[in-house]
């Protein structure tokens, strides 16, 4: 992502956020009634709102807003202490909308990037972009799909247009529009999660400097995504998180601060960590007794941990004055409430070397690619970036430790399977391990949904992916290839094969695809040639008895058209049935196919056993 | 509007929350379980739907310990979903049908498999008799069983 569109992004979440803070504020003002108010809860969560629009403004650099939400800030101490509404208070607000508002309408121009650029040089991660979906695009695709649905109920009522051709054509288009619209809300519910920490590093360094000091920041976050909505909410933890460790942790004139993320098996650990000299827990106490929350004899009950956990308590501080940036004790309470609000939890961990909070939050959905595969009589989906290769049973032999069958290994009752494939997939030790399968489906990206709260589960099983309403389990094989030392190894089930069937050709750059179509086919009986490109498959093609060719799309050297073009140009096999099998899945793509002579298009997001096994024996 | 007014406001939706409230207690499920009645209070059930295409996990597998039976799709959600049966025989079934109901509770990420012999009606669930049935509230005159859903409380969630 370039950089000014990670600032165009904060700005556009910034804007959104703050109408609705800035709302909030004000209604919670007006309602606000002292007379007959008498909490230290009264205006809780006005006090918050101020609190993450005043961390928002410094990320974002907006000179003199800082200063605006503290004189606010200032206004409902004072209105808390006298028990008084000032009358100055929507005053100031009204001077804040207005001068967000006119940063905003700078904002992309100079005064933010070049006072407070967004820096993202240091975040380590760079996973592809789940941006470039909106809502508006969604709607109206939505509507187009609408549209259609509409035509194609009319149709169906009047049996004078209704054809089943035409049925099938109008199916098959709002199939495609559907997958489209699904890619595009996936991108939306999604976010590379290095947008977890962007802007980050530049506001501590920031702050540090406001204080004449210096820190290092180093970053550390896995190329993943992570849901837009879980990023979004725990931003102004974190920027809080941030401002805290710089405002505490960075004792002389120079310090280290580390941000890291971090994927457990529950979810998401988050951890920023300073190396200053550690919570002053004397004060802390202080803070604690005075406020009445606990007595001596309390809070000498209490471990360091415990006594520690204190600071995340509502109003306490161990400042004595607030400053712009921190004192009033609403920061870590709003970090806890955030948290609890995503069923997460915080702690700190403070010693003389440091101080390090630790969030932990349970993941909601994460996206893998997977292969569909059937193993007794269950649909499963395997991580594809784990599978090594695809084969039928009867090639695992030799140095291949045979696991069993998939469903058996993870715990199922055995039943009985049609036929037999292996999906080979390599341990650390580069031993190569074998599960079987009954039938293999399609790759796919799917959103999966991890298992939390399950025990007596194989751990190879990381989560589930609905699939037409069912929840399919998610599989990965490299966890089941580490398990090997407790499996014991047998021979793999021989599978019945006919004798040297026809002699079929598969071209092919991707070596998953390249194995998995030739497993099939051999799987069934068939001789198969590999090629890696158009060329090598051209020069195959004259092959003495080859029957068939299954080849890509998208290929180096020479894609699948034009390797198409030149085979059908080959008296020798002008004739010979054709499968082309790609990605791109368009009718585009497979009229301009079909007009260089390709007997049958499949798409890979169409792509089973049975179809491509289908098409083979209609074809010879 | 004077302090008693607000009071007397007060004090009426006070009342017309609680009177709604025991009303909606008051009317249950009921299912018969191998030869058992349960009532499953209607303010505990989000959901009422026909058990279709339940996603088995192997034998042995548990949710926050309990056993469990597998996985279905409600909405935009996931839930484990837990064979009363098995939960109220304390044992794991040699074979539990997939048919029946899905009973999906609302204070609890979870749904109950449940036989399809099901009708609503009244019960008074301010008199029950205690019994030591760790998953009974206690029983109704008709010796029914009230379900005690408040086990699972706040658990995990998938």
């Amino acid at each position: 992502m370039k950089r000014a569109q990670v600032q165009n992004n904060l700005l556009e979440a910034f804007r959104r956020e703050f109408a609705q803070q800035a709302a909030s504020v004000r209604r919670e003002w007006e309602d606000y009634a002292p007379e007959t108010a008498a909490s230290i809860d009264d205006l809780a969560e006005l006090r918050r709102d101020l609190h993450t629009i005043k961390g928002s403004v410094r990320l974002l650099g907006f000179q003199g807003l800082p200063e605006l939400v503290h004189q606010l800030e200032e206004l409902v101490d004072g209105t808390l202490k006298s028990r008084t509404k000032s009358e100055e208070f929507l005053e100031r607000l009204q001077d804040l909308e207005e001068a967000v508002d006119l940063a905003m309408g700078k904002g992309e121009s100079s005064a933010i990037s070049t006072s407070n650029s967004i820096e993202t040089a240091d975040l380590t991660a760079r996973p592809k972009e789940a941006s470039g979906a909106s809502a508006y695009g969604l709607l109206l695709g939505l509507d187009e799909i609408l549209g259609m649905g509409e035509e194609l109920s009319e149709r169906l009522d009047d049996p004078t247009t209704f054809s089943v051709e035409s049925l099938g054509q109008t199916v098959a288009s709002l199939v495609e529009r559907l997958r489209v619209l699904r890619e595009a809300a996936r991108k939306m519910a999604l976010v590379p999660s290095h947008e977890l920490f962007s802007g980050l590093p530049e506001l501590a360094r920031r702050t540090a400097s406001e204080n004449g000091q210096q820190v290092r920041v180093s970053v550390r976050v896995p190329s993943d995504l992570l849901e837009r909505e879980v990023v979004l909410s725990l931003r102004p933890a974190l920027i809080h998180l941030v401002g805290n460790a710089v405002s505490h942790g960075v004792e002389g004139a120079s310090g280290a601060l580390e941000l890291d993320y971090r994927r457990i098996e529950s979810g998401l650990r988050i951890s920023i960590s300073d190396r200053g000299a550690g919570l002053n827990l004397e004060k802390l106490r202080e803070a604690v007794i005075e406020a009445g929350h606990l007595d001596e004899a309390g809070w000498l009950a209490l471990t360091d941990h415990q006594r520690q956990q204190w600071i995340f308590f509502p109003g306490l501080t161990t400042r004595r004055e607030a400053n712009l940036s921190s004192g009033r004790g609403m920061g870590l309470a709003v970090v806890a409430e955030t948290v609890q609000r995503l069923s997460g939890t915080v702690e700190v961990e403070s010693s003389s070397n440091g101080t390090s909070f630790r969030l932990e939050i349970p993941t909601g959905w994460e996206v893998h690619s997977v292969l569909r595969v059937v193993s007794g009589g269950q649909d499963f989906a395997v991580l594809s970036s784990e599978l090594h290769a695809v084969g039928s049973t009867a090639e695992s032999k030799g140095n291949i430790l045979w696991l069993g069958e998939l469903a058996t290994v993870l715990g199922y009752q055995a039943r009985s399977v049609r036929r037999i494939y292996s999906l080979l997939t390599k341990r650390q030790t580069d031993q190569l391990t074998a599960v079987g399968v009954d039938s293999l489906g399609a790759f796919d990206e799917v959103l999966v949904r991890p298992l939390i709260g399950f025990s007596g589960l194989n751990r190879a099983m990381i989560g589930v992916t609905p699939t037409r309403g069912v929840p399919i389990p998610v599989v990965s094989l490299s966890a089941l290839a580490e398990q090997t030392e407790r499996v014991a190894p047998v021979r793999p089930p021989t599978v019945a094969s006919s004798a040297s069937g026809p002699l079929l050709l598969v071209v092919d750059d991707s070596v998953t695809t390249r194995t998995l179509v030739s497993g099939i086919l051999t799987s069934q009986g068939y001789e198969v040639l590999l090629a890696q490109d158009g060329q090598e498959g051209l020069e195959l093609s004259r092959t003495p008895g080859l029957a068939l060719v299954v080849s890509d799309y998208q290929m180096p050297v020479m894609d699948g058209l034009e390797f198409l073009e030149q085979f059908r140009g080959d008296p020798l096999t002008a004739k010979m049935p054709f499968i082309l099998l790609t990605s791109i899945d368009d009718v585009a793509t497979f009229e301009k196919a079909s007009a260089l002579g390709a007997d049958r298009c499949l798409g890979k997001q169409n792509f089973s056993q049975d179809r491509l096994l289908g098409l083979v024996e209609e074809l010879l | 509007m004077t302090e008693d007014e607000i009071f007397a406001e007060r004090a009426e939706l006070y009342a017309g929350s609680r009177n709604e409230k025991q009303q909606n207690e008051s009317r249950c499920l009921k299912v018969q379980q191998a030869g058992v009645s349960w009532l499953f209070p209607k303010a505990q059930i989000r959901q009422l739907s026909k058990l279709e295409r339940l996603t088995r996990l192997p034998p042995g597998a548990l949710w926050e310990n309990w056993p469990c039976l597998g996985m279905a799709c409600q909405g935009q959600t996931i839930l484990p979903v837990l064979c009363w049966q098995m939960l109220v025989s304390g044992r794991e079934l040699v074979t539990t049908s997939s048919d029946g109901l899905l009973l999906v509770l609302r204070h609890a990420p979870v749904a109950l498999r449940v036989n399809d012999e099901l009708a609503a009606v009244p019960a008074d669930l301010e008199n029950l008799k205690r019994d030591s049935e760790p998953w009974s509230l206690g029983r109704t005159e008709s010796g029914a069983i009230v379900a005690k859903l408040e086990r699972f409380s706040d658990g995990g969630s998938l």
